[in-house]
């Protein structure tokens, strides 16, 4: 068993609940879950049984009513807002099942916006060679709108690899694209993955890409129902 | 941050986002600043006709000859003067007499409006540049009517005999106090001599008259109101006209609900133009907050970016 620092993600026991008061859903019940550096886990389940939930509480954007979350040996929500923004910026990349691309930016700015709020040098560089690297070296200055639904979500890959985070959360990165679309934006998912050694919690419905991960989690009405 | 804002800003407007905001922005910057503008014309032009009432922009009265020191005051500020001395007196022709008021002008009388004379009665006036020649009065209708004369005829004042020259349609500078209701006459200043009505202990009333650009006037009434003597006055609309002066307020007030009013507007012309741009960035603000901005830094960002915006509004119209 590794140590409690080398672990990328430890959920103890978390319960996220949705509209506090008389009727509180019970949305997320006593997750627990590891997973370690390098490791890929798909997170599958029906719409509804917390999926998203759970990458939000991962990502410190939700907050559980119970339990703690520590992302790099970090408690996430011992911190602050401001803090857990920072460690946000620092560890984690975001790739959207729709793409979330900000429309008045061009693709480069896109891919540069999360350098420019780290106030990091080289923005353009980087941005460039990132969206290269997801073949689209032509299209730097195209609008997201007119790009298609695959480079759209090309241009979010790149967003979510060009700061180099330990943890990349990915939610149903293809549920806007057709078959083959997705595919290849799968494929060149994985291959950046391993090429950064960077971990990822992918949520999918999916079957056929939650098994190219190392582990399979399934949830069911809030709770982990299998790992495989 | 400001450089990102700033970034941030020139991509936005870049991309069409800022066109509805900016619009509502240069819309209201240039609507409140037109009729801030224009009111400002429009009171300082009411003031300016309102001042034709007086005849003058500054008019001095006194019970007693004015000083030479006041003229040349007036003279030394590079002001315009007039001068007007007011009574009642006896006007006769033929067998006909009236009780008249009496008012003899020097040249350049008035200095703000005109005077209307016609040749006639029932014939069309016209503005005057002159004041009445030396040997000439002009009546008023009532005057022509009730001594029964016309333009050519003679007339009597005090000792002095005068020929009509016009009926006086129109005096901008008549008050409404009790002489005022008596009819009119008009004659030139170096003419009142000649009627020997100026006795010591005569009702007279001496009217030194001031025009000028604002600056000028308004140092020379401050200079003048503080060595007025006894029987001495300043007359400004609110004593001489005060039925003007309450037109004035009150459409001063109704320019001033104008620009109220387009306050208003502007407010929600940006006002709607906020939301829409708040709107179509919310996804991108958490985006943003998912990417690692905190918000504080998010509000610095899009705070700058509205000062920005606002800055270039108020430069642009």
């Amino acid at each position: 068993m590794a140590t409690g620092l080398s672990k990328v993600v430890q959920l103890n026991e978390s319960t996220a609940n949705g509209t506090p008061g008389a009727n509180e859903l019970v949305i997320l019940q006593d997750i627990s879950l590891e997973v370690m550096p390098g490791e890929a886990v798909a997170i599958v389940g029906a719409s509804g049984s917390g999926k998203s939930t759970l990458l939000g509480l991962l990502a410190g954007l939700d907050t559980p009513s119970s339990g703690a979350v520590q992302l790099d040996g970090a408690d996430l929500f011992g911190l602050d807002e401001d803090g857990r923004a920072a460690l946000r910026a620092r560890l984690l990349g975001f790739v959207f099942q729709s793409f979330q691309l900000l429309p008045a930016l061009n693709a480069l700015e896109n891919v540069m916006l999360p350098l420019e709020l780290a106030g990091e040098a080289g923005a353009a560089d980087r941005g460039a060679k990132m969206l290269a690297r997801v073949g689209l070296a032509e299209r730097l200055r195209h609008y997201p709108k007119t790009l298609s639904g695959g480079e759209q979500q090309r241009v979010a890959l790149a967003r979510a690899f060009v700061t180099q985070p330990k943890l990349l959360l990915a939610d149903e990165p293809t549920g806007n694209l057709d078959a083959a679309t997705g595919a290849s934006v799968i494929e060149l998912m994985f291959e950046m993955n391993a090429e950064a050694r960077t971990t990822l919690v992918l949520v999918t419905h999916d079957e056929a890409i939650a098994s190219r991960c190392r582990r399979k989690i399934r949830l069911v009405a809030g709770h982990i129902d299998g790992e495989g | 941050m400001l450089r990102l804002a700033l970034r941030m800003l020139l991509r936005d407007a870049r991309a069409g986002e800022l066109r509805v905001l900016a619009l509502g922005l240069v819309l209201a910057v240039g609507g409140v600043a037109s009729v801030a503008f224009f009111a400002d014309r429009v009171r300082q032009a009411l003031t300016r006709e309102a001042h034709q009432v007086l005849g003058a922009d500054v008019l001095m009265t006194a019970d007693h000859a004015w000083t030479p020191a006041f003229r040349d005051e007036i003279a030394r500020r590079g002001l315009s003067r007039a001068e007007s001395m007011t009574f009642v007196s006896m006007a006769r022709a033929g067998n006909e007499t009236l009780l008249a008021a009496v008012k003899a002008v020097s040249p350049g009388y008035p200095l703000r409006g005109k005077l209307r004379i016609a040749p006639g009665l029932n014939l069309p006036d016209a503005d005057s540049d002159a004041v009445p020649p030396p040997g000439t009065v002009w009546l008023d209708e009532r005057m022509m009517a009730a001594l029964k004369v016309r333009r050519g005829d003679a007339i009597e004042v005090g000792r002095a005999r005068f020929r009509v020259g016009a009926v006086l349609t129109l005096e901008p500078d008549r008050g409404v106090s009790f002489m005022n209701f008596a009819p009119r006459l008009m004659i030139r200043l170096e003419d009142l001599p000649a009627t020997g009505l100026v006795q010591p202990g005569s009702r007279i009333n001496y009217q030194l008259l001031a025009a000028g650009e604002r600056e000028g006037i308004r140092q020379f009434e401050q200079w003048a109101r503080a060595r007025l003597a006894r029987g001495e006055r300043i007359d400004s609309l609110e004593n001489a006209r005060p039925e003007v002066r309450a037109g004035l307020d009150r459409a001063q007030s109704f320019l001033g609900l104008t620009a109220m009013l387009a306050v208003v507007l502007s407010a929600v012309a940006v006002a709607l133009g906020t939301r829409r741009y708040t709107q179509r960035h919310l996804d991108g603000y958490a985006v943003m907050r998912c990417i690692g901005a905190s918000q504080s830094q998010l509000f610095a960002l899009f705070a700058w970016e509205f000062l920005l915006l606002a800055g270039t509004s108020m430069v642009m119209p």
